[in-house]
Parts: C-alpha cells; sequence; structure tokens
C-alpha cells in the first residue's frame, strides 16, 4: 500500500464463516476494537485487503485495494494487543477466566477479562460491547481443527455467539 | 558480498530493510512488485531475497515458486517478511519454498541476524561445484533409469538443496517420460554451446518435486551424438547451478566417457545378478583408468525378484570387484517413479537411504 494516510493504521484478520480477510483499518487515535464497538457504523473500511477462503486460508485468492466490512456479519477479528481496549467498567473491577467461546464454523478459547460475579445481566446488550475480548486467544475451525489462529487478541463478534463458556484462570 | 534483493511493495519499508542490510555488508537492490521482482532476481541472481506476500500484482506465494522454478534463482535464501503471522501463513510460505518466514512488524537486529543465520547455514552446506552422481550400467534393463530417476527425487528432497537429473541416454531415454514430461524439446536440437545457464534454462524442465529435469529428445533426432566438447560444458554449466548432479547414461558411453568420469564425483555401476563378473572386473579397470584417484564407485545391485538371489550375488561381486555394495534394491516390477507414487514402498526407503549415504559423502558426513 503506497498511498499515504493520516492517524493509526492497525493490520488486522478479519474471519467470516467463509473467509479471512487480511487488511488493514485506519483508526484514527483509537485502537481497533473502538471501531468495532461503536454502534453508529455498520461497516468498516479496509484497505489493502487480501481475501483466502476459508477451507484454505493461507492462499490468497484475489487482492482488493479497499473493501467494506459489514461488522455484524464478522465472527472475529485477530488484531495486536493494542488494538483491543476493555471497556473502562471491566478494567476497574475485573477478574480473569479462561474462556471457551462457539460460535459458527469456529471454537475460540483464550483470557477473558469479566466482572468478579458473572450473571445473566453481563451478556445483556446494555453492558456488552458488540465485540468480546480474549487475549492470548487460539481460534479453531471446526471443520479443520488442526487449522489454528493465534493472536494476541481476538475480538470475538457477540452476535454471532453460540455459547460462551468461563472457568477459573 | 552478499547480493540481497527485498520485494515488497511498500516503498518506504523496502528502503528501510535495505538500509539494514546494507549496514551489515550487503550489497541490497529492490523491487516494488511480485513481477519486477522475479525479473530482478533472473537477472542478479541473488543470495538472498527478502519477500513480502501481501504485494497486489502475484503474492509473494507466487513469487516463491517461480524464483524455485528458475535454475538462475532456486538456490537463494528466500525469507518471507508478511504481517500474516498464522501458523498456516508459515506452512504455506515454506511449502511454496521459503527458507524462513519472519512476521512483521520486525526489528532491523532481528532480520539481519536472522538471515545472516540463514546463509551461514546454507554456506556450511554448498559446494562450489555440484555434487554429480553418474550411472553406468553394462547392459540393458537393470533399473538403472528407474534408479537415477528415483534417486534424483530422493536428493531434491533435502530441503534447501536443488537437483537436476541429466539423461544422457540421448536415443531413446525415460527419465522424462517416467516424470510424466510432455514436451519433445531437447538439448541436443537446440544446444548451441552457450556460454551460460541462460541458454539452457529454457530446456530445464522443472517436476511437481522440484527436482530439475533435462530430458533425452523425444522422438530420438537423427544426428550424430553430441561431442564430448559439448556434454563437458553442459555439465559444468549444472554443476555450477546445482547440489546435485544425477546422470543416467547409454550402455556404450562413447567418446562421453572421459568427459563423464573426469567430472563424476561418484558412479553408481548398477549391477543384475546374471552379470558376468570377469564384464564386471573389466568394466571397473577401464572406469578407474579413466577417472580420476578420488572418484568414488559404488556398486549397487537391482534386479532379482528373490533376496536370497541379491544376497548371494552381493558377495560375489563383493569378492570380485573388492569393493562394497552399497545398496540392493528391493525388485519391484515395471520402472516407475517409486519416490512420487509408492514413496513409503520397501524400493523407495532404499533408494531414500542410498540418497542419505549419497549426501553424507557429498558434504563429507559420511
Amino acid at each position: 500500500m503506497t498511498s499515504v494516510q493520516f492517524g493509526r493504521v492497525a493490520q488486522a484478520d478479519f474471519f467470516t464463516t467463509t473467509h479471512r480477510i487480511s487488511g488493514q483499518v485506519n483508526t484514527g487515535p483509537k485502537p481497533l476494537s473502538d471501531m468495532l464497538n461503536d454502534r453508529s457504523l455498520s461497516y468498516m473500511m479496509a484497505t489493502n485487503v487480501y481475501v483466502s477462503r476459508l477451507l484454505a486460508p493461507g492462499e490468497i485468492v484475489t487482492h482488493v485495494p479497499v473493501a467494506y466490512l459489514s461488522k455484524e456479519n464478522l465472527s472475529f477479528v485477530i488484531v495486536q494487543a493494542r488494538e483491543a481496549r476493555q471497556a473502562e467498567r471491566t478494567r476497574f473491577s475485573a477478574q480473569e477466566y479462561r474462556a471457551l467461546v462457539t460460535l459458527p464454523a469456529f471454537e475460540i478459547t483464550g483470557r477473558f477479562l469479566g466482572p468478579l460475579r458473572v450473571d445473566m445481566q453481563v451478556f445483556s446488550p446494555a453492558s456488552l460491547d458488540p465485540f468480546l475480548i480474549l487475549t492470548d486467544a487460539t481460534a479453531q475451525i471446526v471443520a479443520l481443527p488442526e487449522m489454528t489462529f493465534c493472536g494476541e487478541a481476538i475480538l470475538v463478534n457477540g452476535a454471532r455467539l453460540e455459547s460462551f463458556g468461563l472457568g477459573e484462570w | 558480498m552478499f547480493k540481497a534483493l527485498v520485494i515488497d511493495d511498500e516503498a518506504p519499508l523496502t528502503a528501510l530493510i535495505g538500509r539494514f542490510l546494507e549496514g551489515a555488508g550487503f550489497r541490497v537492490e529492490s523491487a516494488t512488485c511480485g513481477i519486477e521482482g522475479v525479473s530482478r532476481a533472473a537477472a542478479i541472481r541473488p543470495d538472498l531475497v527478502i519477500l513480502d506476500i501481501m504485494m497486489p500484482d502475484i503474492d509473494g506465494y507466487e513469487v516463491c515458486r517461480r524464483l524455485r522454478a528458475d535454475p538462475r534463482t532456486a538456490r537463494a535464501a528466500i525469507v518471507a517478511l508478511t504481517a500474516r503471522a498464522q501458523p498456516i501463513d508459515k506452512q504455506t510460505a515454506l511449502r511454496a519454498g521459503a527458507d524462513m518466514h519472519l512476521v512483521k512488524p520486525f526489528s532491523g537486529k532481528t532480520l539481519v541476524e536472522q538471515v545472516q543465520e540463514l546463509l551461514a547455514a546454507r554456506a556450511s552446506r554448498l559446494r562450489p561445484l555440484g555434487y554429480q552422481v553418474t550411472l553406468l550400467r553394462l547392459k540393458q534393463g537393470v533399473g538403472a533409469t528407474m534408479l537415477a530417476t528415483n534417486l534424483a527425487l530422493a536428493l531434491a528432497e533435502e530441503k534447501g538443496q536443488v537437483a537436476t537429473a541429466i539423461d544422457l541416454v540421448l536415443n531413446g531415454g525415460q527419465i522424462g517420460d517416467m516424470l510424466g514430461y510432455q514436451a519433445g524439446r531437447s538439448w541436443v536440437e537446440s544446444w548451441p554451446g552457450d556460454e551460460a545457464i541462460d541458454g539452457l534454462v529454457p530446456h530445464l524442465w522443472r517436476h511437481s518435486s522440484g527436482l530439475f529435469v533435462l530430458p533425452a529428445p523425444v522422438p530420438p533426432p537423427d544426428v550424430a551424438p553430441p561431442e564430448a566438447w559439448r556434454v563437458a560444458r553442459l555439465l559444468q554449466i549444472v554443476r555450477g547451478w546445482f547440489d546435485y548432479v544425477v546422470i543416467d547414461t547409454p550402455v556404450a558411453l562413447g567418446t562421453m566417457a572421459s568427459v563423464l568420469l573426469e567430472s563424476s564425483s561418484l558412479v553408481l555401476l548398477l549391477l543384475s545378478p546374471d552379470e558376468s563378473m570377469r564384464a564386471v572386473q573389466v568394466a571397473l579397470a577401464a572406469i578407474k583408468r579413466s577417472a580420476s584417484e578420488s572418484l568414488q564407485i559404488w556398486p549397487v545391485l537391482n534386479g532379482a525378484p528373490a533376496q536370497t538371489e541379491l544376497s548371494r550375488f552381493k558377495e560375489q561381486v563383493e569378492q570380485a570387484v573388492g569393493l562394497p555394495v552399497a545398496a540392493m534394491l528391493p525388485w519391484s516390477p515395471g520402472e516407475q517413479p517409486v519416490m512420487v507414487g509408492q514413496a513409503e514402498s520397501p524400493l523407495a526407503t532404499a533408494i531414500r537411504t542410498l540418497a542419505q549415504q549419497v549426501a553424507g559423502l557429498a558434504t563429507g558426513s559420511a
């Protein structure tokens, strides 16, 4: 990508149930998690985008200079830790849990920073950001369990969740 | 001084990597897309290629495959430097032919240390001239082509080493046919005595295993065999470019004999149980007369359906020629590239073991 950009550029891997999309997002002064959790925007623009099919996620099938990603259809996003900012309320009263998340086509494990007491209220849309943060996380494709994707942080789309398992770390 | 080529579509990053490498004593050139990178590499023949994977024209994996498919660039150390950091990305890069996978962002110090380590490891393995293994036989039908083909395939399996099989059975050689080579182009018809590898490149065919092949012409040409100087020149060029050169030869070597034996590092003399010991002794004496003292000669036995028969024959050969038999190949019907289709068969295992012995001898670790 040779065009001049202002602000911070985050490199990320976006996963849907069918594709892996690697690209850059200009996030301005904020981390990528803030853009994903911004409920006022349904789409996000990525540049210098390389697309792989989920069944062969190492092979690049196409490149496009710009792509608009539908946030609600993303399953998860792999980012560097600095691109994942915990919500204020979580940062100040939190406990670390071991989490196992299932969503269509994927299983993800990692560390989840949650409230001291977890109850149903935690999962209400009002108290939860659209994208949950798992750190030191690993995602697996259910159909290809030997295929793993690791990241300092994985941002999981809460709307795509099937189950959210928590255990003590 | 090592030559490095940096291929990356992000110009500032290319310049930065160039500065790191120049600081470490490399001579650096750059290319800003995959296609330009492939053509620059063929022109300058770098020792090291730093390769971005996500590039808009052709991706780094395809660049890597093209570099490995061209004998002029096949021996370069290739480092994939990419933001694609997943285990599958590393696998894909290594499968495409990269020697190393490094993840962006990176530190200049780490990059330089890693490439120096990689080049040092490769330098310790590489020889100034390729190791030439020549297969000789006293008669037809002993499986020499089968062995030449499979041995070359086994040597090509060695990581970081580039091998070629040269078919000098010009009146009907089968190496190309065994490996599925379709075209009938031949070096005999079009080899004009070029002074460089560039003249040979269009005639070298790369098998999917990574083995380069110079097939015999199909159909055999109605012309006189090549002069000895042409063969000598050919061998000089290919030995300059490949780590291993495996040569299948006809029964009658004619004028090629002295050239072939002089340049050989190792002769595999392929024998079958119905061989006359007298003929073997005469052949061996003739080989020793034409070759240098450093030439290694290894008898290899093939062609007996029963192992007991082969064992008896081994004793006879060792007694008659005073050389240990290097390998006894299990009998296998037909002639096929077993290293590809039946990689776990007894024959493939025996040939792989023989290849390890050859590699050990070549690198001085035997």
